[in-house]
């Protein structure tokens, strides 16, 4: 029983930061039609910055959390702007606008290249590198506010959806764009505003993963393939797709790779092959988008 | 941050545009194949402040034939192609010798331009055994210590101690090269394999893995990891669960940045180095780096002044700075008393031996207190 609970935080961690970025995904995607692969680049980016105003400028993390976000969040919004917004303006295809976004994605890792170097940085966890029990839940402190942090989010993204005049205009752009102008709907500013927040909760997933494993330059590609993976597995409809999705990846990698009686090596990759049989058998994800109401 | 990469990459630019001859009435110029910018640049920066530390002591006892010696550095961000258009570029610009501090990869590649333009090249870290079996290249010396070295040393020290291992990798290639050398080795020397546990790139934990470690339940942990990122990972989690079996690391382990990355989590790792603070010559590099840098220096630097002092001890046995000349000395190089390397180990390239490096001259030293500590153990 030791080893489930020690498992289940670390599902709770791992999952919890593939489905910020899988949010990130979803937050661009729906108001665009557009995968914004870009997004572990910045995720990548807010784990710098994190460095630079916590460990360089010795800025409180309460204090630097909102710039990081904002930093990155402005880089969403500025790509948007920039390559997404006139592209399709021009009536280009969505295959046009991701392309464009592949080259952001490029352009982000050698500006980090250039600025921060190739050498791994230490990242300090806010909290401390302590352990703490919760029950019979036992992990570092980073590993609980990553959870916590992740919840958060993901209670705020659902309130904004729901709850909010602005979360319903998302909705109406990402169902029908055309009509959404046609009602008076500010496309651009819906489509910016979503580009800002992917950026910004992508930066966030960055900083909450760097304590744990270091800021890297590296950190990108892999972040954005399991993002992508558990927005795939949630399905693309909802918000709730993507925080179930994050967590049923992280269940199944781990719970592979510890109980499944096959090298390590070879359980890596088991997910993955698990994530083809699932779009096999469910193509839209787990979740369905809600009936219009 | 931005600072040091910048300034460097500037005044490494502004000194190759100056263009000049490398060797004239005044000076005598070194090339230098080094890393800023690509995945070497970790340990080459750390292995420059040990061949300037070389060029300040030798330009202070007179310089290499009574001219003062200058260095041209030129990066080629470990990237192997541009590392044989480096070692061409710095042959054109008429230097003697050259000293390379990027990767294996990198140095391979780049060995065939020094074969061609027959100029003398000194890979000074690099421990690919291939570097010198794979080309015969005379013009080529390995300086840096040879991985069939390295592995002989750790099964050596793992075999004297324990029956049953695990090993630990991250899925890059080097990482997975040297697990199964772990493995070989492991086999041979009769001790126990119980399981190869892989962890992948971008893992934010390594809860599964180390969970899998405390049930084999094995005398000692085999590190093989070469990502910086999971490595860190795994400490964490070994750390977390609390596991307390001994851990025998890579020479990939000797690296200070891990000190700074899980600061306290690697005291008591077992790693395989170069450095030997018994020795009088290595007591002596380290009061010399502390004074210059004020700074411990780490074994990597240790490499950048034994490259540096090899070419010293070549060019004055040459009496000349002609390349063949050269070659011939180095080819010559035998008994030469390194920083690097065990207590009684010396450096000898005669003998068609282009690897350098001491046969027993790997050392097992501790981390404690979250520095590189004592050697407990040399040769094999």
């Amino acid at each position: 029983m030791r080893d489930f609970f020690e498992l289940m935080v670390s599902v709770g961690e791992a999952g919890g930061i593939y489905a910020l970025v899988a949010l990130a995904y979803l937050l661009t995607l729906r108001p665009t039609g557009v995968f914004n692969f870009a997004l572990g680049e910045w995720a990548s980016l807010g784990a710098f910055l994190g460095v630079v105003m916590v460990v360089d400028l010795k800025l409180p993390y309460l204090l630097a959390l909102p710039v990081i976000i904002g930093t990155t969040a402005l880089i969403g919004w500025s790509a948007e702007r920039l390559t997404v917004r006139p592209l399709i303006d021009r009536g280009a295809s969505e295959l046009a606008a991701i392309l464009a976004l592949l080259g952001v994605m490029v352009m982000t890792r050698e500006a980090i290249i250039f600025l921060f170097g190739t050498s791994n940085q230490f990242a300090p966890s806010p909290l401390g590198s302590a352990q703490v029990m919760l029950g019979p839940l036992a992990a570092s402190s980073q590993s609980f506010l990553v959870i916590a942090a992740v919840a958060l989010t993901f209670i705020a993204a659902w309130y904004f959806f729901e709850r909010t005049v602005w979360g319903r205009a998302f909705e109406a752009v990402a169902i029908d764009r055309f009509a959404a102008g046609v009602v008076g709907i500010n496309i651009h500013r819906t489509s910016a505003i979503a580009f800002a927040a992917g950026g910004g909760i992508a930066g966030l997933a960055g900083l909450l993963q760097s304590p744990l494993t270091s800021a890297t330059y590296l950190m990108g590609l892999p972040l954005a393939i399991k993002g992508f993976s558990a927005l795939v597995i949630g399905g693309t409809a909802r918000v709730e797709g993507a925080l179930l999705g994050g967590l049923l990846l992280a269940f199944l990698e781990k719970l592979i790779l510890r109980y499944a009686p096959i090298p390590s090596g070879f359980a890596i990759g088991v997910p993955l092959a698990a994530l083809i049989v699932f779009l096999l058998l469910r193509p839209g994800g787990l979740l369905p988008a809600k009936r219009a109401r | 941050m931005l600072a040091l990469p910048f300034r460097i990459a500037v005044g490494a630019f502004v000194i190759s545009m100056l263009g000049a001859p490398a060797f004239g009435q005044d000076t005598i110029k070194i090339g230098i194949v080094t890393d800023h910018t690509g995945n070497a640049a970790e340990f080459a920066r750390i292995e420059e402040q040990g061949v300037e530390l070389a060029l300040g002591e030798i330009n202070a006892a007179g310089g290499m034939l009574g001219r003062k010696v200058q260095l041209i550095y030129e990066d080629d961000e470990d990237k192997p192609a541009l590392s044989a258009t480096k070692v061409r570029k710095l042959s054109s610009a008429g230097v003697p010798v050259i000293i390379q501090l990027s990767s294996s990869t990198a140095t391979q590649q780049a060995e065939g331009a020094s074969l061609e333009t027959k100029i003398p090249h000194i890979g000074a870290n690099q421990s690919a055994d291939s570097l010198v079996t794979k080309l015969d290249n005379p013009y080529f010396f390995l300086a840096g210590m040879p991985a069939s070295i390295q592995f002989k040393t750790l099964i050596a020290f793992t075999k004297q101690r324990y029956k049953t291992a695990v090993i630990f990798a991250d899925t890059s290639a080097i990482s997975m090269f040297i697990a199964k050398t772990f493995e070989n080795g492991l086999k041979d020397a009769g001790v126990r394999l119980l399981g190869v546990e892989i962890i992948e790139t971008g893992a934010t934990d390594a809860i599964p893995q180390v969970q899998r470690i405390r049930n084999a339940n094995p005398d000692v942990v085999l590190d093989a990891g070469n990502t910086i990122s999971v490595s860190a990972a795994f400490y964490r989690s070994y750390r977390q669960l609390d596991l307390k079996y001994p851990i025998i690391a890579s020479y990939n382990k000797s690296l200070p940045r891990y000190l700074q990355l899980v600061p306290g989590m690697l005291d008591g790792v077992a790693f395989l180095d170069c450095f030997d603070f018994d020795k009088p010559e290595t007591q002596g590099f380290i009061e010399r780096f502390k004074a210059q840098f004020k700074e411990e220096p780490f074994s990597l630097s240790g490499y950048g002044y034994n490259a540096m002092m090899l070419v010293d001890n070549a060019i004055k046995r040459a009496g000349s700075p002609d390349r063949e000349k050269i070659r011939a000395a180095l080819a010559d190089t035998r008994d030469f008393k390194s920083v690097i390397g065990a207590k009684e180990a010396v450096f000898d390239f005669s003998a068609d031996r282009r690897a350098g490096f001491p046969d027993k001259g790997a050392v097992i030293r501790l981390i404690e207190n979250n520095r590189h500590g004592k050697v407990v153990f040399a040769g094999y």
